[in-house]
């Protein structure tokens, strides 16, 4: 009799662990974890702790307690939609030379590893925003935060970038990184800010 | 310095412009087996660097995957079998027009917020028939039985919105 019971319970159990629809809490890619919050009609659940997952099989039931789903049932289950996530997008600042459309030395092993990153992801697109410092007059800075915009397109094109998905834009010295007074060199502001996804 | 202030507002209304419906909101990044676009009405094969709009309804086939990043750099990545549809998009942080609204009606999915997650959490929502998920800057997944509907009666794709 006790032994029925325990299958019974198990078989409840499994049951249980098997719903229509759940949602599962992970860590992110990069470490560390959020918070998801779950709601139907009925009420919400917050799932906070990695692994753990809450059902929601009915608009006018509330999502049901946590409980841990277990790596392997996870993999079993999200095997695939793993395997198809896209690599995280990377940022790249680049930094040029005072008043010319030429990258910085200081910048050109950042320079080649955009490119490297470029190269290497499939479907690439980039969004490239060109940056002045305040020396000199704004429609002139407006000319070569573009240019050098323009410069690091291009050579995303040439990495493989097809040109139709870098989206470019320009502020001259409207966005500094740093604020300085008018006409002040400062070479973390000379820059192009570049997104790869 | 007085066309500082010029050259700003001239920059803002293009930036007001740049929020039109025709821009691509992300690309995808994978896919293997049947990958499917339902772009106005019409269902098209997806793959690997084509654009995504908004309203688009991505559906994956059996032994199929789909892995795309919107301009955040929200990754969303969907196991076989699964419909997806990318429902409201806003990225444009100048203007501080911000959002994500996705609906699963079935299938598995994988969801890592970029940008979004960070800047306005509060404007993504990842919607399934039987309950809408939040998020605070953060990874899930989501698994939802085929055959079922939303409250609203449809299935992914909104009644009255396509086209």
């Amino acid at each position: 009799m006790k032994r029925t019971i325990l299958a019974l319970a198990l078989v409840l159990f499994a049951g249980a662990c098997a719903p229509k629809n759940y949602v599962v809490l992970l860590e992110n890619p990069e470490g560390g974890s959020g918070k998801v919050l779950v709601a139907t009609n009925e009420g919400q659940q917050v799932l906070d702790e990695p692994g753990t997952a809450t059902a929601i099989d009915k608009t006018t039931r509330a999502p049901s307690s946590p409980w841990v789903l277990g790596v392997e049932k996870i993999q079993e289950v999200f095997a695939r939609a793993f395997t198809a996530r896209p690599e995280p997008f990377k940022r790249f600042t680049i930094y040029f030379v005072r008043n010319k459309v030429q990258v910085d030395p200081a910048s050109q092993a950042d320079f080649d590893q955009m490119l490297s990153e470029a190269r290497k992801r499939p479907g690439a697109d980039a969004t490239v925003a060109g940056h002045a410092d305040r020396t000199g007059p704004d429609a002139r800075n407006d000319g070569i935060s573009l240019l050098r915009a323009y410069k690091m397109r291009d050579a995303l094109v040439t990495a493989g970038i097809p040109i139709e998905r870098i989206e470019l834009s320009e502020y001259g010295e409207t966005r500094p990184a740093v604020p300085t007074a008018d006409d002040v060199p400062e070479l973390r502001n000379r820059r192009v800010e570049v997104t790869i996804r | 310095m007085r066309k500082l202030s010029l050259v700003v507002l001239v920059l803002s209304l293009l930036g007001a412009q740049v929020a039109s419906a025709a821009d691509p909101i992300g690309y995808v990044k994978t896919a293997t087996g049947t990958t499917t676009v339902v772009r106005a009405g019409a269902t098209r094969p997806i793959k690997v660097g084509d654009a995504l709009y908004e309203n688009d309804t991505l559906k994956t086939g059996l032994e199929s995957s789909l892995g795309v990043t919107m301009k955040d750099g929200t990754t969303l990545s969907a196991g076989p079998e699964t419909e997806l549809l990318l429902d409201e998009y806003a990225y444009a942080p100048q203007n501080n027009e911000l959002g994500f609204a996705a609906r699963v009606s079935q299938g598995t999915l994988d969801f890592v917020s970029g940008m979004l997650g960070k800047l306005a959490p509060e404007s993504v929502s990842v919607e399934t028939p039987t309950g809408v998920i939040g998020m605070r800057g953060t990874h899930f997944v989501v698994r939802v039985e085929p055959g079922q509907k939303f409250p609203d009666g449809t299935s992914a794709r909104r009644a009255g919105k396509e086209g």
